[in-house]
């Protein structure tokens, strides 16, 4: 799997943010990506996940060819849960209806209890919020999901709660995560690469890092 | 609520002391005691007939604006629809008045037509506008599920818009109210408009100041109810927060 192109400047600024070609992916497992402050990591999220196909069709290329608003999920610092709709209703929306069987168990799996399910997302506390977020892109099944900044409100027990959740899921379907945290990196023990934006040019200059290639198949 | 009605009694002292030491004429401003002697029990038919009016318009109006944009947006033609709908707003909706009254007769459809058109018209655009504004992590649910125009216009965008919306319906709602007692001026049987009209004629200014009092409260009322309405409504507007 190939990303030909993931290309973004935003309107008005000079540099491209992204400019990146023709990136040979390894495309199982969980991976991560790092980069400081300001490199891209979540716009190259964005971009990845169609945020920007509206306004620029061809600003992400994949080969074999992907539909980036359909096989891409991403689940970030963004409520991508409705307001005026329940937990349940939000995912029956977002997932269909056959991911009401399961809901509850699903919540267990990511350390929530089943009540969870009636409650509205401003009800929630935002670890929660990102866990309800996770069952409901996770189930909906996309080629490529992203978590962006997505454990910093969690604890420890929820951490490896919603790893093992993603694994379960996923199975070998790709994953990438942000990551900052050296603790977290020791969880992501299924890491075969990782990805590091330079913010500068905004191209990769570190990719399949040593740590935990070998790890390719759990 | 306390401070409410000190300022109201204040104000009636205020007005009573200013027409009963004749400093103002009557003319301008009738005596309190006047205006409540103006009472006859025929104004709450009045009334009636006038909120009847402004109920049916608009919330006939407010339909037909979501009707108007959900279909612009399943033709493709939602860009156009803002700049015609600009220029149309432009055009007083009380100058056509007279012009509805000839071709729909002095009977209801007429005056409640006026109604609809002007809620419609008022409530269109900020529609229009709160939509383009819907944040991409809802717009782009559309695509994702994927979800039909309709469906996704009546799980999506109608609440979604609604949340950033009550300004817009507190302000429709004083407009269809201003309509419907504009439209009574022209040959209605009934109506606050009416009793503002043959009072005119009579030189009844007490008459007058009594059914503006009325429409004052009503006003109020309306405005309140639209507004606890909306927050059990729209329970959710203000506490979705950055998540």
């Amino acid at each position: 799997m190939i990303l030909r192109r993931a290309f973004w400047r935003y309107p008005g600024s000079g540099d491209p943010i992204i400019n990146l070609a023709n990136i040979e992916l390894a495309w199982q497992g969980i991976a991560t990506l790092c980069g400081p402050s300001g490199s891209g990591k979540t716009t190259l999220f964005r971009l990845l996940s169609g945020w920007f196909s509206e306004k620029d069709p061809s600003c992400c290329e994949f080969d074999p060819p992907l539909s980036p608003v359909k096989d891409v999920r991403m689940v970030g610092m963004h409520s991508s849960l409705l307001p005026w709709y329940r937990v349940r209703e939000n995912i029956a929306l977002q997932c269909g209806k056959r991911a009401m069987e399961d809901l509850d168990a699903n919540l267990l799996r990511v350390g929530l209890s089943a009540t969870v399910a009636d409650l509205y997302p401003h009800q929630l506390s935002l670890g929660m919020y990102k866990r309800v977020e996770i069952i409901a892109a996770t189930l909906m099944q996309p080629v490529l999901l992203l978590l962006d900044e997505f454990f910093s409100s969690m604890d420890d027990e929820a951490k490896r709660s919603v790893l093992s959740f993603v694994k379960l899921l996923r199975g070998d379907r790709m994953t990438w995560v942000v990551a900052h945290e050296e603790e977290l990196r020791h969880m992501l023990s299924s890491l075969c690469w990782s990805l590091v934006l330079d913010g500068q040019s905004g191209v990769v200059i570190d990719l399949r890092a040593s740590w935990g290639k070998a790890l390719s198949s759990s | 609520m306390g401070k409410g009605i000190i300022f109201i009694v204040a104000t009636m002292a205020v007005w009573y002391v200013a027409a009963e030491s004749s400093f103002v004429p009557p003319l301008y401003l009738p005596s309190p005691v006047d205006v409540v002697g103006a009472y006859r029990p025929h104004i709450w038919v009045d009334l009636g007939a006038t909120l009847f009016r402004t109920l049916i318009g608009l919330t006939l109006g407010i339909l037909l604006a979501y009707v108007v944009h959900l279909a612009a947006i399943m033709c493709r033609v939602i860009d156009l629809l803002d700049s015609q709908f600009a220029a149309s707003r432009a055009v007083p909706i009380i100058a056509v008045l007279p012009l509805f009254v000839m071709w729909f007769g002095f009977g209801e459809l007429g005056r409640i037509l006026i109604v609809m058109l002007s809620a419609t018209l008022y409530y269109l655009a900020p529609l229009h506008n709160s939509y383009r504004l819907l944040p991409r992590e809802w717009t782009i649910l559309r695509e994702q599920v994927p979800l039909s125009v309709p469906n996704y216009y009546v799980r999506v965008v109608v609440p979604g818009t609604l949340g950033t919306l009550l300004g817009t319906l507190r302000l429709t709602v004083a407009i269809a109210f201003t309509m419907a007692i504009a439209s009574e001026y022209i040959g209605a049987q009934s109506g606050l408009g009416k009793v503002i009209d043959s009072a005119r004629v009579t030189f009844n200014v007490p008459g007058i100041f009594l059914a503006i009092l009325v429409a004052l409260i009503i006003g109020f009322g309306f405005d309140l109810l639209m507004v606890t309405v909306f927050a059990r409504l729209v329970h959710w507007a203000g506490a979705e927060g950055k998540k």
